[in-house]
């Protein structure tokens, strides 16, 4: 691999994971709603 | 499921179930076969870039904008497109735009079923060990019934696959939302991160001692990502990264609407669409870079790779050289090759079952049909359709279906609904509609990306996909510029309406019907089933009044 192909790795996995993660995190940890259904 | 004025009304049984079953409807088969050729052939790690603002400015934007309709037309008990897109206006019209959410789903899932029964077969012949003893090239010919001249084929093997797929899925829905589509999200979308987890890392660390591994895996992963930023300024790679997105998030179909629509009222919409387009991105960019590849060219060399996906698919890698690769593994090459087919056939039963969905739905809402023999319904029509494709595989009615419903169908539906949303609904409308119950503040410039941003970036992906050239875009314009005409690619809207390139008639020199002549029924078939769903929306809503007021549990006539 070259350089250059790494560092695109690197940064969109990051970016694409860890938005991914952090979203699905925040569905975990948010309440659900009661609006007396 | 809530019980309001006597009548029960389905609603999703948990968060986690929802998001999984809409992320399991954009994860297809395309996350694995068609992402990573697509990159490789059209700049590599550059192609990220067009990709990543194309679904920034596009992608999102669509997901919003279907949860957003879907969930308001759920309100008014409407569970499929025609309801929906009656509540957005006062024209009477609006419910025909509509039809395309049905018509898309029922004839997308008629060879979707096909492809997802190919990958259930592959599972078995993977744990039996057919490809220790048959090549897959060998195989998957016979298996399809194009191993002669003949256009047309009774593949019996394949129409027995079919019918069991087309079984499960119909069983599957009729469970009803619950019991059905989520549990059924709930057991295959882990098992496809899984399996693709262990396929993908196996993988990358397959090395010179291994048996039969010509090239490190790395190489193919390079073939992936290596950026080459001329690419960024061929108009080609930006269509190409516009198009994979759109086709990635299962976005101009009329699943997502269905699926929001059983939300209640002050549900989120704004978190859950965009979690659900996320791990869609998560599966394709991370694991559908790291598993065909990078295995296929540790075993074949780079250059039998790049020639396997210089049509933009791996197709033919997956199905073709694949299974024969995974039996290098030893004692677990069958194993991995069930895991792989397994992953494909889990991708495609979620995403088919948000195809069946609507179509059910439409039948219980419109019709007053009950949810078994809805899906029931579905599963007949889909064999019918199904079966054409079956047959007339070798004439080319499955590549007519794929291009005119699980292509173009997609795009006219998407630019209709963003156009309706912003200018028709109206966006300062949409937009609350959007932010109403958001678990996730978005930014207010969306708003006017919506409005103005969306509907061009769909409209340049339209016309790119009317007047494909053959060759480059700027070669083409040059040939324009210069009086030399337009050189129209076969494969475009227009090419292919006027078969452009095509030098034979409806019947050959014995008087045999052509490919042509296949090719035109199968579009004429087509018209047709638009034509009869039309008819049914006009029937279900002869003689109702439209009002909007808002309702829970039961269905306005």
């Amino acid at each position: 691999m070259t350089t250059e192909a790494w560092i695109m790795l690197i940064i969109t996995w990051l970016v694409v994971g860890g938005i991914a993660i952090y979203l699905v995190l925040k569905v975990l940890r948010t309440p659900p709603r009661d609006d007396g259904e | 499921m809530t019980e309001v004025a006597g009548v029960k009304k389905e609603r999703w049984g948990t968060r986690v179930g929802l998001i999984l079953a809409v992320a399991g409807n954009a994860v297809g088969l395309g996350n694995f076969l068609r992402f990573p050729a697509q990159a490789a052939q059209n700049g590599g790690g550059a192609f990220l870039i067009p990709y990543l603002i194309s679904f920034l400015l596009m992608g999102l934007p669509l997901l919003w904008v279907e949860w957003a309709i879907g969930r308001h037309g759920g309100q008014y008990g409407h569970h499929s497109a025609p309801g929906m897109f009656a509540r957005m206006g006062k024209s009477p019209w609006l419910k025909y735009v509509g039809v395309f959410g049905l018509f898309t789903n029922l004839t997308v899932a008629a060879y979707y079923c096909y492809i997802e029964s190919w990958t259930l077969a592959y599972v078995w012949h993977s744990l039996i060990g057919t490809f220790v003893t048959t090549p897959a090239t060998e195989f998957f010919p016979d298996y399809l019934g194009t191993t002669d001249a003949s256009i047309t084929a009774i593949p019996y093997e394949a129409v027995g696959w079919f019918l069991g797929t087309l079984a499960l899925n119909t069983w599957i829905l009729s469970r009803g939302l619950v019991k059905g589509v989520e549990m059924a999200a709930k057991i295959g979308m882990p098992l496809l991160l899984l399996f693709g987890m262990v396929l993908a890392i196996r993988g990358l660390t397959l090395g010179p001692g291994d048996p039969g591994v010509i090239e490190s895996p790395l190489v193919g992963l390079n073939f992936v990502w290596q950026p080459q930023t001329s690419g960024l300024w061929n108009p080609s790679t930006w269509l190409a990264a516009a198009g994979q997105v759109f086709f990635t998030l299962s976005v101009g179909m009329g699943s997502i609407h269905c699926y929001a629509a059983y939300l209640r009222e002050r549900d989120d919409i704004a978190l859950n669409a965009t979690t659900a387009g996320s791990v869609n991105e998560f599966v394709e960019v991370i694991l559908g870079s790291a598993i065909l590849i990078p295995i296929a060219t540790a075993y074949l060399g780079l250059n039998l790779v790049q020639a396997a996906t210089a049509q933009g698919s791996g197709f033919d890698l997956a199905f073709l050289t694949l299974p024969t690769l995974f039996h290098q593994w030893g004692a677990f090459g069958p194993i991995a090759c069930a895991m792989w087919f397994g992953l494909l056939f889990f991708a495609g039963v979620t995403s088919s079952l948000a195809m069946g969905q609507p179509v059910v739905a439409f039948l219980q809402d419109e019709f007053r049909v009950r949810r078994g023999p809805a899906a029931t319904a579905f599963g007949t029509a889909t064999l019918a359709l199904g079966l054409m494709c079956v047959i007339l595989y070798p004439g080319g009615t499955f590549a007519e279906f794929d291009f005119w419903t699980g292509t173009f169908s997609l795009i006219i539906f998407a630019f209709a609904e963003v156009i309706i949303f912003g200018w028709v609904f109206g966006i300062d409308r949409g937009w609350a509609e959007i932010q109403r119950g958001a678990d996730l503040r978005l930014p207010d410039f969306f708003k006017y990306i919506i409005k103005y941003v969306t509907p061009a970036f769909i409209g340049v992906v339209l016309v790119g996909a009317l007047i494909k050239p053959k060759g480059t875009w700027t070669d083409a314009i040059g040939s324009l510029l210069a009086g030399g005409g337009w050189p129209l690619d076969p494969g475009s809207v227009i090419g292919r309406v006027l078969h452009v390139g095509a030098t034979e008639s409806w019947f050959d020199a014995q008087g045999g019907i052509t490919k042509i002549a296949v090719e035109d029924i199968t579009r004429l078939v087509l018209i047709t089933v638009f034509v009869l769903i039309s008819l049914l929306v006009r029937k279900a809503w002869k003689g109702r009044t439209i009002t909007h007021e808002r309702q829970e549990g039961h269905r306005k006539p």
